[in-house]
């Protein structure tokens, strides 16, 4: 995992070998290990780990369905409902366990997308440079010339707007730039490094090269900005559904939640206080989850980026 | 400096044609025949669907479809909305003073929490009120902007009876009747801003006050304000502006949630509203400047950081 090793090129033949394995796998251990000793970064896992489950399994989980309507309204935690009703009288426990649906489908479907866009893109423009280096980065500045949140509501409302697809393709574009000019930058830096040198002149592919030699090394990096993308990506998500992109009523979104709680705000503040602390704590904690990545990988690579 | 500055403006030539380009593609990606889908699919007239293609040209190729939209555009001519009368261009002018004030009262908020913050956690590093400013800043990342200005709402607005949440007061009619609107969006809007800016500013003040020079002024026995003020703040100014100025360039295209809340007609509730109905041009009009303004202000934040950091290199 580290720059500065050569990964055991000159000595070893140019075979199936050429990347010590052992030594991989003795570092990947010591990341974990440095990882779970951050306990603020763990709890952040566990909980993401707890939502996701709770997501998956809504329909098992949640004490009362999605529709259902009880005959208190607006209400603050009472009975069964532990966390209250909404304004006309659903449980807002069951509707923000089935409303993590929508918020972990699109982050996780947003981040995904983009990583499959853009890690070909950037692996591509950083190992070859030159004019296809230029081309592509001039087309990534384009994508950084608009304002990510007016891009993705626009985009998504022209698709359509009822559609979650929709919204996560419109984030998803949002992103490739970043992940782009990271991947690039990355491998820029580990491309003079003397073992790729000397892979190349023991005669290696490209194709080879760059999946045995470059992305393995550029990869970290780009494993906390995808932690971080989550986060941004969940809290993009609340935000168009806030406005009615996405999952239409009466399915539970946790920005339709708030939406609807506004409504209600003359009347009733409990309901607004649910959907904001889980997005909040969903957020926090993706970004809890990539500052322990980082620090578990090691702040010295990351000096580039302030 | 100068050269620096013109050859930026030289190479935004070709992406404004880019963005331009990829803007007015937009089209490209509405479902169907735009027609249709624009004068509202299946509840569409077909008066309005003939007018609507003949008022966007629809029938052409694209290309020319797009020159005759760009050479307009270069002209301030944006075209007329599809559903409501007046230019795009007028009513983006109309509304843009609205925008922009929020953005730059969002700015003023996160300066007033961010540099405050980031200097004590920097000057007392490891101890509870760094702890504080710490979780706090992570804290005020993670809220979704328009959930706290609805609890700001909630409480100065509805519980207390403190601050108006609805509205805008143009600053000619009343100075103080627009500050006051403009209390509770720019503080929600604000508040992820500052605590990025404490977080960024506490890493390179500590980074600053490590270094040997700040010994070297401690060891002369200058004051620790003084060292602090004049020395640190100055060397660490440059990374905490940039964030800045890339927030500012973020708030002029994010605040349509925010207006949209307050309902306040800015340019982000105009383009909110144009997505609801499909209103291609005031869509693409909307875009266009916004994404313009996106990159003077990036431009504006690369020539100001080449300025406060002689070390980045003039190419």
């Amino acid at each position: 995992m580290s720059l500065s090793s050569p990964v055991g090129m000159p000595t070893a033949p140019v075979g199936e070998h050429d990347a010590p394995e052992d030594q991989l796998i003795s570092s990947t251990r010591r990341f974990w290990s440095r990882f779970f000793a951050n306990k603020v970064a763990v709890a952040g896992l566990v909980f993401i780990v707890v939502m996701v489950v709770v997501a998956i399994f809504a329909n098992v989980l949640a004490p009362h369905s999605e529709t259902e309507t009880f005959s208190r309204v607006n209400s603050t935690p009472y009975g069964s409902h532990w966390l209250g009703t909404d304004f006309i009288g659903r449980d807002i426990l069951s509707r923000l366990m089935f409303g993590a649906r929508a918020s972990f489908q699109v982050s996780f479907q947003v981040v995904g997308m983009a990583a499959l866009a853009a890690i070909p893109i950037g692996l591509i423009a950083g190992y070859f440079g030159g004019r296809v280096d230029s081309v592509i980065m001039r087309i990534m500045d384009a994508g950084f010339a608009f304002p990510p949140l007016i891009l993705a509501l626009v985009v998504a409302s022209l698709l359509g707007r009822g559609s979650l697809f929709n919204m996560s393709i419109a984030l998803a574009i949002v992103f490739v730039p970043g992940f782009v000019r990271l991947l690039r930058g990355q491998v820029l830096a580990v491309r003079e490094e003397t073992f790729v040198e000397a892979s190349r002149s023991l005669g290696a592919g490209h194709f080879r090269m760059i999946r045995r030699h470059i992305f393995p090394n550029v990869a970290s990096p780009l494993i906390v900005q995808l932690a971080l993308a989550l986060g941004y990506a969940l809290l993009a998500e609340a935000g168009l559904s806030f406005i009615g992109l996405g999952v239409q009523p009466p399915g539970a979104s946790w920005g339709g939640m708030l939406n609807q709680a506004y409504g209600q705000i003359f009347v009733a503040s409990w309901p607004l206080i649910v959907p904001g602390v889980a997005i909040a704590l969903t957020v926090l904690s993706f970004n809890v989850i990539a500052d322990g990545l980082r620090d578990a990988l090691g702040r010295e690579r990351f000096k580039s980026d302030a | 400096m100068a050269t620096f500055i013109l050859r930026r403006l030289l190479a935004l030539i070709p992406l404004l044609l880019l963005i331009s380009f990829v803007v007015y593609a937009l089209v490209l990606i509405v479902p169907g025949d735009p027609s249709y889908t624009l004068a509202g699919g299946t509840k569409a007239d077909p008066a309005t669907i003939i007018r609507i293609r003949h008022q966007l040209h629809l029938d052409e190729s694209f290309l020319s479809q797009y020159w005759r939209w760009f050479t307009h555009a270069i002209q301030g001519d944006l075209g007329h909305p599809l559903f409501n009368r007046g230019t795009v261009a007028e009513n983006i002018w109309q509304r843009f003073p609205i925008t922009l004030s929020l953005a730059l009262g969002a700015m003023v908020v996160s300066f007033l929490i961010g540099i405050p913050a980031g200097i004590l956690s920097a000057i007392r590093p490891g101890t509870w009120l760094d702890r504080l400013v710490t979780l706090g800043s992570s804290t005020g990342i993670a809220m979704p902007d328009f959930w706290v200005a609805m609890i700001l709402v909630s409480f100065f607005a509805v519980s207390n009876n403190i601050l108006p949440s609805l509205g805008w007061v143009p600053i000619s009619e009343s100075l103080w009747g627009w500050f006051e609107h403009l209390i509770l969006p720019c503080v929600a809007l604000g508040l992820a801003g500052g605590a990025t800016l404490a977080r960024q500013l506490r890493g390179s003040l500590i980074d600053v006050l490590d270094q040997d020079y700040i010994r070297s002024a401690r060891a002369m026995g200058l004051r620790e304000r003084e060292i602090i003020g004049k020395l640190a703040l100055k060397n660490a100014a440059a990374a905490p502006l940039t964030i800045a100025g890339i927030q500012f360039a973020y708030l002029l295209g994010g605040t349509f949630i925010i207006e949209n809340i307050f309902s306040m007609p800015g340019l982000g509730s105009y383009l909110l509203s144009a997505t609801g109905s499909k209103d291609l041009p005031v869509i693409q009009g909307g875009v266009l400047v916004v994404a313009l303004i996106f990159v003077l202000v990036n431009l504006a934040v690369d020539i100001g950081y080449a300025y406060l950091n002689p070390k980045v290199q003039l190419q």
